[in-house]
């Protein structure tokens, strides 16, 4: 289970988003830090396939990120998303089971386990309209996990949140980790000081550091702070 | 075991939550061949989440035309044409509507992609309505206008709308803006009106005329569904 991406680059007119990155990413949980503008967006919008690199290539296992046999196995989570105005949360779970090759047998029983698992079982038939921001963030993750995905890239997937619901998103990432790529983005060092196997650090497109954070003394939010300057 | 006491024992012991029900779909998954998604899987997938309001308009063509109203045959051939650029107004405003509610991304990175849900839209729509206008065409003609001449003259609003539609669809302005599908459809149908008032009732143009039109308006829907097919490619670049 290998997820490569080898030396891509993503141009638009003038200005150089992405600027010849390379990661490999194993089974585990994956941080992907930086500023608003870093990158960080346009890197894993390229990685599920929804943006071709000007130039580079990425990889699953072999399989380019253009194929659907890719997308059978990938869950993604937008860092802006919406909803079709007549869907209740149960509805717009069972369309992405649909969308993602679900017969609708299975797709009615993994979105109720959906559902009890980010705790909206009891608005499961409310439109989605009436939910509050945390509400759809979570409906948003349930979306991504509906295919059991063995890569899952999430976008900023904290935004929303409350800290209780922080927590346990966090220890749903965390048990994710163990079977799956998981890739997640954030400028919130706390999100994945504590879970992250490998840290990637993001500025102006390009990787500035990786590595676990495991063997280092102190905050990672104090070296992320000085490596982006912000002190 | 009497069917009341299976009952009971269901209602009063909660079933188990399946042990490791998880790795055990993941191990079965990579022991089989990856299954390919099927075109009919596809287009019946979106059947249902087609917009009811595409349906009602189509019924609603469909009862004007074939006479609950007392007029006569050209009233009611009028009524249609100039319905039509609503009925494909509509299908093009629903087809596009992943990017105006923010669906677009995670539809597009799902196992059937962006491209593919596009096309089976269109292509459920396109088949709905290419049977209404053959029933339409079937039950209106008469002695008066054929078949074939019934069919172009519903035919061509509908695709002049649905060109200028997907042209604005693919705009930001179309994509911004709701209601430019709809406006495109009644400035077409006013058109349509207009054109049999003042200049000449369309079912009177000589039917090589209209043949040629029909023909250069279906090349450009079919130039347009290319645009579409490389919307992927172009997409975000």
């Amino acid at each position: 289970m290998e997820l490569k991406v080898d030396r891509v680059t993503k141009q638009y007119r003038n200005k150089i988003s992405v600027d010849r990155v390379s990661l490999s990413l194993g089974r585990g949980v994956n941080g992907l830090l930086g500023a608003n503008g870093a990158g960080k967006t346009t890197l894993m919008r390229m990685i599920c396939g929804i943006l071709q690199p000007t130039s580079g290539d990425i990889t699953y296992d072999g399989i380019s990120v253009s194929e659907e046999e890719y997308r059978d196995v990938l869950g993604y989570l937008p860092q802006d998303f919406g909803y079709y105005p007549e869907f209740t949360g149960k509805d717009f779970l069972m369309y992405f089971s649909a969308l993602k090759g679900l017969s609708k047998g299975e797709g009615k029983v993994r979105s109720d386990e959906l559902l009890e698992l980010v705790g909206l079982e009891d608005v499961a038939k409310k439109k989605i309209k009436t939910y509050s921001g945390g509400m759809k963030q979570r409906l948003g993750i349930a979306q991504s996990l509906i295919n059991r995905p063995d890569v899952l890239i999430l976008d900023e997937p904290t935004a929303g949140l409350d800290p209780k619901e922080r927590v346990k998103f966090r220890e749903l990432i965390d048990e994710l980790g163990k079977k799956s790529i998981v890739l997640l983005s954030t400028h919130i060092v706390s999100d994945v000081e504590s879970i992250a196997d490998t840290i990637f650090m993001m500025k102006s497109g390009q990787i500035i550091w990786t590595g676990s954070w495991d063997g280092y003394d102190g905050s990672l939010e104090d070296f992320y702070l000085k490596e982006f300057g912000e002190e | 075991m009497s069917r009341d006491m299976n009952n009971d024992i269901k209602r009063m012991f909660c079933v188990p939550a399946p042990q490791r029900k998880d790795d055990f779909i993941r191990a079965h998954r990579e022991q089989f061949n990856y299954n390919k998604s099927n075109t009919l899987n596809m287009l019946l997938c979106q059947v249902e989440y087609i917009s009811k309001s595409v349906w009602v308009l189509s019924i609603i063509v469909f009862i004007l035309g074939v006479g609950i109203l007392d007029i006569s045959l050209r009233q009611r051939i009028e009524i249609v044409a100039a319905l039509m650029p609503f009925v494909s107004g509509i299908a093009v405003y629903d087809t596009f509507r992943s990017r105006r509610y923010g669906m677009y991304e995670m539809e597009w990175a799902s196992k059937y992609s962006l491209r593919q849900i596009l096309f089976s839209r269109i292509i459920v729509i396109g088949i709905a309505h290419i049977a209404l206008t053959l029933s339409l065409a079937s039950f209106i003609r008469s002695d008066e206008m054929g078949f074939v001449n019934i069919c172009m003259v519903i035919t061509i609003p509908y695709l002049t709308s649905s060109i200028i539609c997907l042209e604005f669809e693919r705009t930001t302005f179309g994509r911004n803006n709701p209601f430019v599908c709809l406006m495109v459809s009644a400035f077409i149908s006013v058109c349509i009106k207009l054109m049999q008032i003042k200049i000449q009732p369309l079912f009177w143009l000589q039917n090589n005329y209209m043949i040629i039109v029909l023909i250069a308006l279906a090349f450009i829907e079919c130039y347009e569904f290319k645009k579409i097919y490389h919307l992927e490619e172009y997409g975000w670049n």
